[in-house]
């Protein structure tokens, strides 16, 4: 098993930030925020110094949970950091973008890193779907035709035009080629049925966030199926599950510190859109009318996104590095697991502690994870 | 609608009676089409502006059996004698799957007589299977791209077999090498148009339209099979009329970014 970095790079006083999303810009001072970044490339280097394989970046947006509105941007400064470790753009939400313009950040990443990007596409949580006014019922249609279109763009040599049901392209000709032929690794992150098939025929990647084990082999299970059925076995390395990680010397540390992150009211501030307006976005993702009149709008708070997360852990890891060993090896077993995404960035914790998990993760946990 | 009703008439042309409908005003615009009615929503939208002249090949649709024409190439030069005698001044000419292979040869042997050329899922390169093989739920696997949710254009099982029979003896699944190697002789602007899942035709065979003729321009449809027409109708007449209208200037932009001026 590989392990990935999820290089959230969080405004390092996310503690102060309400409970709501988005978090008004005024919550930030432009010295942390270059501190904070300054520091998550640290995080980068300590990993990737400590054996990790991978770095991920995400695309969030409105909220210094992570700094990363464009992760391609962030994954070219941190990849002339870090030279060895592979790019993992994990991923961007390509509903919301130019899939051409998509496409040649990708061919630039891959030149700039010598060959090291992996891509992927997802639609995120619902307040993802809300900073550039796109209908949430579109996000599907547009995401599938997304991947249809980079993937062409990437691959095609000869210059093209598209019509599509949501891009209209007359000219496409992208440059530069990515230095990995014919493609970069592609992996779609989901748990949707329609995306998992779409992964599965298409012969590209799977990644699931956050769930249980049991809830990721049903999941993985299903996608081995489909791609048996398409006459192909996925890799290791297109079998990504991506989680939350509370690291100590010993168990009852953990349980400890995950205990105190809870009674300070600290963890997962800035993530939760009003739950009308969750409960909205939600209603026209499946294509339903939402009627505000009939419901509580409510005041803010979580309580719009528990209905989201009420099957996830607050954080999917905690332990020792016994414990996470074996849980890390449950998945590898149970659900396949070829890399595991480890975000190390909990709200309420500093930079110094995070360095801390990671290094000792890199020096308890990885050299063992990779023996599986 | 006047004149923006097709008339039926009939012209002689190497022997054959061949039937073709015309309508509208304006420049001309010859159809090929070797899918019976599979391309009226095309014709119906450019006869609001062109003069239109959809014909029948001989041996497709309600015509005879044509058990004299050889080849796509052979059966071009049934197209000229016939437009030549129709359309006295120079016509934007359009194909579809191998009426397109058809207009394709026809542009080489009578330059003279094509202005632009329009391919619509030609299969002259690099077929994958045979054409309009099987049953009638086959031959709907092969053509679209959802066969499960379309109604399926109405083709009956006398002429469907007929035009197999045609297609097969004139070469349509086979990959044509002189075709090919004549790309490049190509002076007129033409547009290739693909299905981006077409599952008759290799997707290598648009880039070498684009790489061999000259003033050439390939479109891919989203989501849409060989049969463009009958999936994605808005996209496939958006492109085609654009591009018979301006030609590769078709690329510019015509599209507002304004929300509210």
């Amino acid at each position: 098993m590989k392990a990935s970095l999820f290089a959230q790079m969080g405004y390092s006083e996310r503690h102060k930030f309400p409970a709501t999303w988005p978090v008004p810009p005024s919550y930030q001072d432009p010295a942390v925020t270059m501190q904070s970044y300054e520091e998550g490339m640290e995080e980068c280097e300590l990993a990737e110094e400590m054996g990790f394989d991978w770095l991920s970046f995400s695309e969030h947006h409105y909220s210094g949970n992570r700094l990363t509105p464009n992760p391609a941007l962030m994954a070219a400064a941190v990849a002339q950091r870090c030279k060895k470790v592979r790019i993992a753009l994990f991923g961007q939400l390509l509903q919301h973008h130019n899939p051409v313009r998509v496409a040649e950040e990708i061919g630039m990443l891959d030149n700039l890193t010598g060959g090291r990007v992996i891509m992927a596409f997802l639609r995120g949580i619902p307040s993802e779907d809300l900073p550039y006014s796109m209908n949430p019922a579109e996000g599907r249609g547009r995401l599938f035709e997304g991947m249809d279109l980079v993937l062409k763009a990437l691959t095609e040599l000869q210059p093209f035009s598209w019509e599509g049901r949501y891009y209209q392209f007359r000219t496409v000709s992208v440059w530069p080629r990515p230095v990995q032929q014919p493609l970069p690794p592609v992996i779609v992150a989901t748990r949707s049925e329609d995306a998992i098939h779409y992964a599965a025929s298409h012969r590209l990647g799977l990644a699931v966030s956050y769930d249980s084990v049991d809830q990721v082999a049903e999941i993985t299970q299903k996608y081995r199926r489909w791609c048996q059925e398409a006459g192909w076995q996925p890799t290791p390395d297109q079998n990504v599950y991506r989680a939350s990680i509370l690291l100590a010397e010993t168990d009852q540390q953990a349980e400890n510190r995950v205990e105190g992150l809870k009674a300070s009211g600290l963890v997962e501030r800035g993530m939760n859109l009003r739950p009308s307006v969750t409960q909205a976005v939600l209603a026209a993702r499946e294509g339903r009318e939402f009627d505000l009149r009939n419901r509580d709008a409510g005041a803010g708070g979580a309580a719009g996104t528990q209905g989201v997360r009420a099957r996830r852990e607050l954080i999917t890891f905690v332990g020792d590095p016994d414990t996470i060993v074996k849980k890390l090896k449950g998945f590898h077993d149970e659900c396949g697991t070829g890399v595991v995404d480890l975000g190390f960035q909990q709200s309420g914790m500093d930079h110094e502690e995070v360095m801390k998990q990671i290094e000792l993760f890199g020096r308890e946990v990885l050299p063992r994870i990779k023996e599986f | 609608m006047g004149a923006l009703t097709f008339q039926e008439s009939h012209i002689e042309a190497d022997g054959f009676r061949i039937k073709y409908l015309a309508a509208g005003q304006g420049d001309p615009v010859a159809i090929l089409d070797s899918i019976s009615g599979g391309i009226s929503k095309l014709q119906d939208a450019l006869v609001q502006r062109y003069r239109v002249i959809v014909l029948e090949l001989p041996g497709f649709g309600s015509s005879p059996a044509n058990t004299k024409s050889s080849s796509a190439k052979d059966l071009s030069k049934v197209v000229a004698q016939a437009t030549e005698k129709i359309i006295p001044e120079k016509y934007t000419l359009i194909g579809t799957s191998f009426g397109a292979n058809v207009a394709l040869w026809h542009t080489l042997q009578a330059p003279d007589q094509v202005d632009a050329l329009v391919l619509i899922s030609p299969t002259t390169l690099l077929p994958m299977v045979n054409l309009v093989v099987g049953n009638p739920t086959e031959r709907a696997k092969q053509m679209f791209a959802h066969p499960d949710s379309l109604e399926l254009p109405r083709l009956a099982p006398e002429i469907a077999a007929k035009e197999q029979e045609l297609i097969r003896r004139l070469g349509g699944g086979i990959h044509d090498t002189e075709a090919e190697s004549r790309l490049s002789e190509i002076q007129c602007p033409t547009l290739v148009v693909f299905g981006s899942k077409d599952g008759l035709v290799a997707a290598a065979a648009a880039s070498t339209y684009r790489q061999e003729i000259p003033n050439s321009h390939v479109s891919i449809v989203y989501d849409a099979g060989h049969l463009i027409v009958a999936e994605r109708p808005e996209a496939l007449i958006n492109t085609v009329v654009d591009y018979v209208e301006r030609r590769e200037t078709f690329v510019v932009s015509r599209q507002t970014g304004v929300i509210n001026p």
